[in-house]
């Protein structure tokens, strides 16, 4: 028996394209995103908050989302995250690099 | 390549706000657990998982990882060689020294071969030459041709006439003398000066300066003497006893056209008159050339072009070719003459710091070993031998940083002690612009990342070699394995090979000084004070001015003290020897007709009694020899076996200027115009037949010249209490200042050689005192067994014998060959002299004995009983 990967484990440098994509829709904080992404996913993709935090770091390093705080509706401050215009250019490179990735893994798998 | 720009500086201001942002991160994620139990989730804080390691993750985005990496092995680098203050001092200060000595040797190499004129774009600056036996060598051109040029050339941005003069300067009662530049009407135009008080003159005031003399000051001149007054423009001053008004003052930083000296005043070339009333009655604009010319380049033309077009507008060069030239350092850069003595110490000071270097290296590796088991652990326990190679290379980094620090701090005082010593006896404005500039401190922080890699390299490489057994089973570190020993033989035979070639060059060159400073002048200059005094600068007429110094003449003659005194026009090593054609009955040039200039000097009787030079045959020059009495000359013995081959001299004639000259008397040969040149065909004539102005007084004193030096003073000053005098000085001091740059040469590598010896000395100590060390056991046993003590000194004298015979083996060819790029210094010795390598060997090996004796007196008085409970 190999050891084997745990559900929710995403293809390395998929979340950053996950967050960016949900980020689409307006701005959200931090635990929105896991929850979104959970939903949408009908609970297949479940984000550890220890990669979710270090990937929107990631991301604001690299200038593709911009931050604000805001009042949650637990009456905390939250931190806000917005898509902005690099990011938005960044979105549709890494898709399309995505897209290219998985044609490429089918191609595999259905080979005859 | 610009995202990665705007990551750096985001994470810069993310560094600078560390705290705040860890609060934040803080914050959010506490949120998110609220939010997580809000919705139900019990066991949020299990599902947030590790949170430090989350947080610490999303830190280590924002920060630079090898900078923290760097810090900390700094940290730890400073805390190891805190621990051991000896080796940290030895290897900063010998460090120091290297890199202070290059630092220092390279700025004199910044200041003189790399420096440029401090004005706008210097490097279109041109000076123009004349083709000269196909060099290139410095026109002189009569003021009306540079004039011409400037009204007619397309190609020059301005082009301008320069001579420099010293001008007796004076504002009321005392005068001095200060560093005088004449020149023509577009000099600031050419060199695009800005007036810093005032304006500056340009072409409509040079050609009125006639009836309205106007001069400009430079800023140091005007903080000086004008306390940087603010209305100096329009005062009157007086030049050589003429009223000038001053027109303004150049901008600061600005000081000349020549990058070796600073002007204090500048006068139009058209009030010459002013200034070399010698000459009076010579026609300045066309017959006399006396201005050395420099332009600068338009854009868009070419050196070639402006050549031609210069060529082609000088109506009378049919036959002369012009070359022009690099003028970026300005007119007559010292870079000539000073070019390869510097190179050649510059050379001397890097083989130096390579043998710094390798001692450093040698001194890290005995260090190495002695960490050799905390090296094995940590890489053992998975160190990666990347993390360790950069410890160590953080730690010789360090060090090279130190020194190097240490090194500038020292360059400073090594540079202002060199300089003192190139300008002793010097009299006016040798100004070398030192002060460290961008390039120079460029220098010293590569030089030092240089050395850090160069003595860094290999120690770290060997030490962390994943060979784990040996380090890990030896108790108290062994021999550290064969090829360790090997490097560290290797060191220590490169160091004696490179010392050889430094101690062989700084021989030479002592050799060299030795010849010069000893050889027969052929005249005495001790106790002679030389002292120049111009009537004529303080605007005396022709007949005046032989009366004021017939008069000075005769009463220093008078003093007591004085054993005799005389005037001359150029003193044994002055700087302005005249030359002209002459012509000898009955001797037929050879070649272009070339041949025929001599030296000439014009004299006063007693000239050679006062330099104890002997006059061979004939009579000396007296009183008669006037004017109104025919012309005579005496000769040196070179000039009569070069022009008279086995005729009598005394009584044959020359033939000079159209008039016949008959030859009185002859003297013998003597090195007065420096003593490298050796003795020159020279003609005197008296002064009364020839120049009557610019004399330099002589006098010889029969005790301490410096007590005679006020009375003389007060003789010149008890006739004209306005005569400024110029140049007090004994003539031994120009025999000096002539030597200069070979005794520079001659005492830093001596220094140099001495420090490199020095330093291969300890290496080889090291080696060997380890070597001891590491065998005590077998040295017991060997003891123990019945070896005699010489036995097992012999062990380590062979040892040492075969480093020093490698070292001295490769090192003897080497320093033959390096020692050719010397020969243009060299004088009375050969660059391949076999007595000086001989004499560089014993030296060394003398040195090499020496460091050898004490571990190999320690070896052989090793108590065999200790040695074998030795762990």
């Amino acid at each position: 028996m190999g050891e084997r990967s745990s559900p929710s484990e995403l293809l390395p440098g998929t979340l950053d394209l996950l967050i960016l994509r949900t980020l689409v829709l307006g701005k959200m904080h931090g635990y929105g995103i896991a929850q979104r992404l959970k939903q949408v996913s009908d609970e297949v993709l479940q984000v550890g908050e220890s990669s979710l935090y270090p990937a929107l770091q990631r991301l604001l390093l690299n200038g593709w989302v911009k931050a604000e705080w805001g009042a949650s509706e637990s009456n905390r401050r939250a931190r806000y995250y917005t898509l902005t215009a690099a990011g938005r250019k960044q979105l549709t490179v890494e898709r399309e690099q995505f897209s290219r990735m998985i044609a490429a893994i089918h191609k595999v798998l259905d080979m005859a | 390549m610009d995202a990665h720009l705007t990551r750096f500086f985001r994470k810069l201001i993310a560094f600078s706000r560390r705290r705040r942002l860890d609060c934040e991160l803080a914050e959010e994620m506490e949120t998110h657990r609220v939010l997580l139990e809000l919705a139900g989730h019990p066991t949020a804080r299990q599902r947030m998982g590790n949170i430090t390691l989350a947080r610490e993750q999303s830190r280590e985005t924002w920060t630079f990882l090898q900078l923290d990496w760097i810090v900390q092995d700094a940290r730890h680098a400073l805390r190891g060689l805190r621990r051991s203050p000896a080796f940290t001092a030895i290897a900063i200060a010998s460090l120091a020294l290297g890199i202070g000595a290059n630092t220092a040797i390279f700025s004199f190499v910044n200041a003189i071969l790399l420096k440029r004129l401090p004005v706008p774009q210097p490097e279109r600056l041109v000076t123009l030459d004349e083709i000269y036996r196909g060099e290139p060598a410095g026109a002189v051109w009569p003021m009306r041709t540079v004039e011409d040029l400037a009204k007619r050339a397309s190609a020059f941005d301005g082009i301008f006439g320069w001579s420099s003069r010293p001008i007796s300067f004076s504002t009321g009662d005392t005068a001095q003398w200060v560093n005088g530049e004449m020149v023509t009407g577009q000099y600031f135009r050419t060199l695009k000066v800005q007036p810093a008080i005032g304006r500056l003159f340009d072409d409509d005031d040079v050609r009125n300066a006639a009836g309205n003399p106007v001069c400009v000051l430079s800023y140091a001149f005007w903080q000086r003497e004008f306390a940087a007054s603010s209305r100096v423009a329009g005062q009157t001053v007086f030049l050589n006893g003429h009223a000038y008004r001053v027109l303004g003052v150049t901008a600061r930083g600005f000081y000349g056209a020549v990058l070796q000296r600073h002007f204090d005043i500048v006068v139009p070339a058209t009030r010459v008159g002013d200034f070399m009333p010698a000459f009076a009655g010579v026609d300045w604009q066309n017959g006399l050339s006396w201005m050395r010319p420099m332009a600068r380049l338009k854009p868009g033309f070419s050196r070639i072009q402006a050549e031609k077009e210069t060529e082609r507008l000088a109506p009378d060069w049919r036959n002369r070719q012009v070359s022009l030239d690099d003028g970026s350092q300005g007119i007559d850069p010292m870079r000539s003459s000073f070019g390869r003595p510097l190179l050649a110490l510059m050379a001397v000071v890097a083989l130096v710091l390579l043998v710094a270097c390798a001692n450093l290296a040698n001194l890290l590796l005995a260090r190495a070993q002695a960490r050799a088991k905390e090296f094995s652990v940590r890489l053992s326990i998975g160190a990666s031998r990347a993390r360790l190679m950069r410890q160590l290379l953080v730690e010789s980094a360090l060090l090279a940083l130190g020194g190097g620090a240490a090194g500038v701090a020292l360059a400073f005082w090594i540079g202002r002690t060199l300089l003192a010593f190139l300008n002793v006896g010097r009299s006016a404005g040798y100004t070398l612009h030192l002060d460290p500039d961008a390039r120079v401190l460029t220098f010293s922080i590569l030089l030092s990342c240089a050395t850090a890699i160069l003595f860094g390299w290999a120690p770290a490489w060997q030490a962390t070699q994943p060979d784990l057994l040996p380090g890990l089973q030896k108790e108290s570190g062994g021999s550290g394995g064969p090829s360790r020993v090997l490097l560290r033989r290797s060191l220590v035979v490169i160091q004696i090979a490179l010392s050889l070639v430094i101690v062989f060059g700084a021989g030479l060159l002592t050799r060299t000084l030795r010849t010069l400073a000893t050889a027969d002048l052929g005249f005495q200059p001790e106790r002679v004070i030389a002292l120049n005094v111009d009537p004529a600068a303080q605007g005396h007429s022709g007949v005046e001015v032989t009366a004021t110094l017939d008069e000075i003449l005769r009463r220093t003659r008078d003093l007591p003290g004085v054993k005799a005194a005389s005037l001359v026009a150029t003193p044994p090593n002055g700087s302005l020897g005249i030359s002209m054609s002459v012509a000898v009955p009955g001797f037929v040039p050879k070649g272009d007709g070339r041949e025929m200039v001599v030296y000439f000097n014009f004299i006063s009787p007693h000239y050679f009694e006062t330099l104890g030079e002997s006059l061979l045959r004939g009579r000396d020059f007296d009183g008669r020899d006037n004017k109104n009495a025919p012309r005579v000359a005496i000769v040196n013995q070179k000039f009569v076996r070069h022009y008279l081959n086995g005729r009598d001299p005394v009584g044959a004639k020359l033939v000079q200027g159209g008039g016949s000259i008959e030859i009185v008397g002859v003297v013998a040969d003597a090195r007065d115009q420096g003593v490298r040149r050796g003795p020159q065909e020279t003609v005197y004539l008296p002064e009364k037949q020839g120049q009557t102005s610019g004399l330099t007084l002589l006098a010889r004193t029969a005790d301490d010249p410096e007590r005679m030096t006020p009375s003389l003073l007060a003789i010149v000053h008890s006739i004209d209490r306005r005569l400024p005098v110029f140049s007090v000085h004994t003539l031994d001091v120009d025999v000096e200042a002539g030597l200069t740059t070979e005794r520079i040469l001659g005492y830093l590598s001596t220094l140099f050689a001495a420090l490199a010896t020095l330093l291969a000395g300890i290496g080889l100590y090291g080696v060997l005192a380890y070597s001891v060390v590491c065998r005590t056991r077998e040295i017991g046993v060997r003891i123990a067994v019945g070896a005699q003590r010489s036995d097992v000194a012999g062990l380590f004298a062979r040892e040492s014998l075969a480093l020093v015979l490698i070292g001295l083996v490769i090192g003897a060819p080497v320093a033959l060959i390096c020692a050719r790029a010397l020969r243009s210094l060299l004088f009375g010795v050969g660059a391949t002299d076999p007595w000086t390598l001989l004499l560089s060997i014993v030296a060394l090996a003398l040195a090499a004995l020496l460091a050898t004796s004490i571990p190999l007196w320690r070896a052989a008085r090793m108590n065999p009983v200790i040695a074998l409970r030795w762990e």
